[in-house]
């Protein structure tokens, strides 16, 4: 047994161009690609299903907040992408500020979910919210893991940065893709509900 | 005896199915030489990573791809061996209802089996827990959990596993998941009773172990996730440089057509079974219409949800799950045949794109399970067409298998019998499989022991046989020494004629129409009288089959791993 690192971990494989993080990364994608995807067609089979469908019920204005916020969250994530390789303080600045945005996201989340369950808009009183609480649900435990992850790049990640840059970026890539998927998630949530 | 020339002459270069395990049936002098022979195709790797980054904890928490294999291969023929005994219990049911179960009966509360005579709810959560036990926590983490983890670095020439701590991870969830199934036992009302399948309404009417079902269903997604998303980038990047797709054994191409499957297919029954928990815990309505009745009383929630929306996911896993099953099982196949016959593979590229195509169009055939739901004609020509397609890839690999034995010398080892068990109860699963392919023969064979009888055929003669050969064939590599040859036939041979003596009577049985479900198996049917004396025969080859295991798990037990021994057949590259 050697210590030796595993290969292809951090540099690429010359036939396949890739590497081991960024492929298994992908493959996650896919994985919750698929699990949204089951989600969706449940909104679709549900909403062709019902003869009521009242998505005037649902709060509109807190919702609309949240794209705004996740539009700007993500813009400040790839920005601190494309600085982590020039500036580490510049980096950490948006990197702080991508994070906010998203703890943010999740607070109007709360806020708007406060409101419709005090209004009486449960999941068990209609489908729809019930499918709106689903979707919106497993979309905010999966933001609130990559929130997870984004804070530990950022405690550790100066430590890191010094040691093995190129390591520094892969998990900073690995911490972007994600965030961008569940923005793409997060639009398709607006069309399947408000459009 | 294999012969080494032949061997040599018909390898090419690169590595080749059953390249370790040739060595178990060589001459000694010969072993040399064909070892010899592996370190020249193969040449050595400039990296060696078995233990990559240990976990706090040592050998406990290893990372070690082999270690975890063993763990994944002991702890799934545990739960094999669980499944297994609560299939006894039904089977005793069956062929005698309401005479107490002897023995053990008296240790049953009598909530579950007043006087040792199980209830009809127990029986059912036998039933609901032995299909979930053997499929989620048996036979798919021992074939791609055990054998895939095990063989899968060795055969593509690579030292670990891509991610060692997802290895862990896989393992220790799917662990927690299994043991979550087991608790269902000991809560209040028992575990889950709704079927393997959870069908709503009824699951969402179940007890508490239904609850404890849909987690566990959540863990092994999980599970599967990580498990697939390694297998997957250990084959595409460690594989040797220079070997080839082409070159890679069909055992590896299993496992990663394995590994895509459980990926794609596996998440979908996650959102489903959110769906179904917030059904029960939450009161909506996903999975339930308006208006239902239950006890004289409405059923909570809004309604407005189609228990169809519940067949549907399901069953979008559910039928890759069977490629899940049988896959890794054919890879095994494939890698005695090869070794056995000292062979190529007949049709070695035919073989491996008829397995992309089987795994690409298990996706597309889920609906044929619904035959009977009510969908239109045109949804119905789409499936009814799908499943028939599906059935060529079979045939293909199915023949092609059959005519790699053609003018070979076939050493009988207890693995080879395994492997040609296997030929013709794949055979038998998948044939008896066209007619509920079909909507006009589904429609009469829909829910009867005739379906029972076909996929049992596919997964306990079929997957399973091959599973306990891979055990035979590459016990030499985790022990260092062979398993004992005249036991293993005692197992082959009682395994064998046990199942059929269980599985065959039961296609009698569902073409005279007996539902798959009757707690009395039927005993207050007219149409059921034709065949129930079959019950008792099947019993007692399930007993058969019970026996047979005796001398396997002793033989794994006298030949276990110890300490001192060097493992034979192991080829060190080192560079």
């Amino acid at each position: 047994m050697t210590n030796q690192p595993i290969p292809y971990a951090n540099e690429p494989r010359p036939d396949t161009g890739l590497r081991n993080n960024r492929l298994g990364l992908w493959l996650v994608l896919a994985s919750e690609i698929m699990l949204f995807a089951g989600l969706f067609s449940a909104l679709a089979f549900l909403r062709i299903g019902s003869t009521d469908w009242p998505t005037s019920a649902l709060e509109h204005g807190l919702p609309l907040i949240n794209s705004f916020v996740v539009a700007a969250s993500v813009l400040v994530i790839l920005f601190a992408g494309r600085a982590v390789t020039r500036h580490e303080g510049e980096f950490r600045l948006l990197w702080s500020l991508g994070l906010g945005l998203g703890l943010l996201v999740l607070f109007i989340r709360s806020a708007e979910w406060s409101i419709l369950l005090g209004i009486g808009r449960l999941p068990s009183t209609h489908n729809l919210f019930g499918i709106y609480f689903v979707l919106t649900g497993v979309h905010a435990v999966l933001l609130a893991g990559n929130l997870a992850v984004n804070g530990w790049i950022l405690v550790t990640g100066a430590s890191l940065a010094r040691q093995d840059p190129a390591r520094h970026r892969e998990r900073v890539y690995g911490a972007i893709v994600p965030w961008l998927a569940l923005v793409v998630v997060w639009f398709a949530i607006m069309i399947g509900f408000f459009v | 005896m294999v012969d080494i020339d032949a061997l040599l002459l018909n390898r090419s270069a690169g590595i080749t199915s059953g390249q370790l395990l040739v060595a178990t049936r060589l001459r000694p002098r010969d072993k040399l030489r064909w070892l010899s022979h592996l370190r020249e195709v193969a040449p050595p790797r400039n990296i060696r990573v078995p233990e990559a980054r240990p976990l706090p904890g040592s050998r406990f928490f290893t990372t070690d791809h082999q270690a975890i294999a063993l763990r994944f291969g002991l702890t799934s023929l545990a739960f094999l061996l669980v499944g297994f005994l609560l299939m006894l219990l039904m089977r005793w049911q069956l062929a005698w209802p309401g005479r107490p179960i002897p023995l053990i009966g008296g240790l049953f509360p009598d909530s579950l089996a007043p006087g040792g005579i199980l209830l009809p709810e127990f029986y059912n959560a036998l039933g609901a827990m032995h299909g979930s036990i053997m499929i989620f926590l048996g036979v798919v983490p021992l074939g791609a959990g055990a054998f895939g983890n095990f063989l899968v670095p060795r055969l593509i020439g690579a030292d670990t596993m891509a991610f060692p701590r997802l290895t862990a991870w896989s393992y220790w969830i799917f662990l927690a998941a299994g043991f979550g199934f087991l608790v269902g036992f000991v809560v209040p009302g028992g575990p889950a009773n709704s079927g393997w399948t959870s069908y709503p309404p009824l699951a969402t009417l179940g007890t508490l172990g239904q609850d404890i079902w849909l987690i566990g269903i959540l863990l092994l997604g999980l599970s599967s996730m990580l498990g697939a998303v390694n297998m997957i980038v250990t084959v595409v990047q460690l594989r040797r440089p220079g070997l080839g797709w082409m070159d890679l054994p069909f055992f590896v191409w299993a496992q990663l057509i394995t590994a895509l499957l459980l990926l794609l297919a596996f998440p979908p029954l996650q959102s489903a079974a959110v769906m179904q928990l917030m059904d029960r815990l939450a009161d909506t309505s996903f999975f339930s219409p308006a208006g239902l009745i239950v006890a004289a009383q409405p059923l909570g929630g809004a309604g407005g949800g189609s228990p169809l929306l519940w067949q549907h996911l399901f069953w979008f896993l559910a039928h890759p799950e069977v490629y899940v099953l049988l896959l890794p099982a054919l890879g095994i196949v494939s890698e005695i045949l090869a070794a056995g016959t000292g062979r190529r593979l007949y049709g070695y590229r035919s073989i491996v794109g008829s397995t992309l195509f089987l795994g690409v169009m298990s996706l597309v055939v889920w609906a044929h399970h619904m035959f009977l739901t009510g969908m239109g004609p045109v949804m119905s020509a789409f499936f009814q067409a799908t499943t028939l397609i599906i059935s060529i890839p079979s045939v293909v690999i199915l023949t092609c298998f059959f005519l790699t034995l053609k003018g070979g010398r076939l050493p009988m080892t207890t693995s080879m019998l395994f492997a040609l068990g296997f030929l013709p109860m794949f055979g038998i699963g998948g044939l008896t499989g066209l007619p509920l392919g079909l909507a006009v023969g589904d429609i009469h064979l829909h829910d009867t022991y005739y379906v029972i009888g076909h996929f049992h055929y596919i997964v306990a003669p079929g997957v399973l046989i091959a599973l306990f050969g891979g055990i035979y064939h590459w016990w030499p590599l985790v022990a260092g020494r062979p398993l004992n040859d005249r036991l293993g036939r005692i197992h082959f041979w009682g395994t064998l004629i046990g199942m059929n003596g269980i599985f065959l009577p039961m296609f009698a049985m569902g073409l005279a129409g007996v539902s798959r479900r009757l707690w009395d198996a039927g005993a207050g049917y007219e149409h059921a009288q034709s065949t129930i004396h079959f019950n008792s025969f099947m019993t007692y080859s399930a007993w058969l089959v019970a026996i047979a295991q005796v001398p396997f798990v002793w033989n794994l037990v006298m030949n276990r791993p110890r300490r001192s021994t060097a493992t034979p057949w192991r080829v060190e590259r080192t560079s």
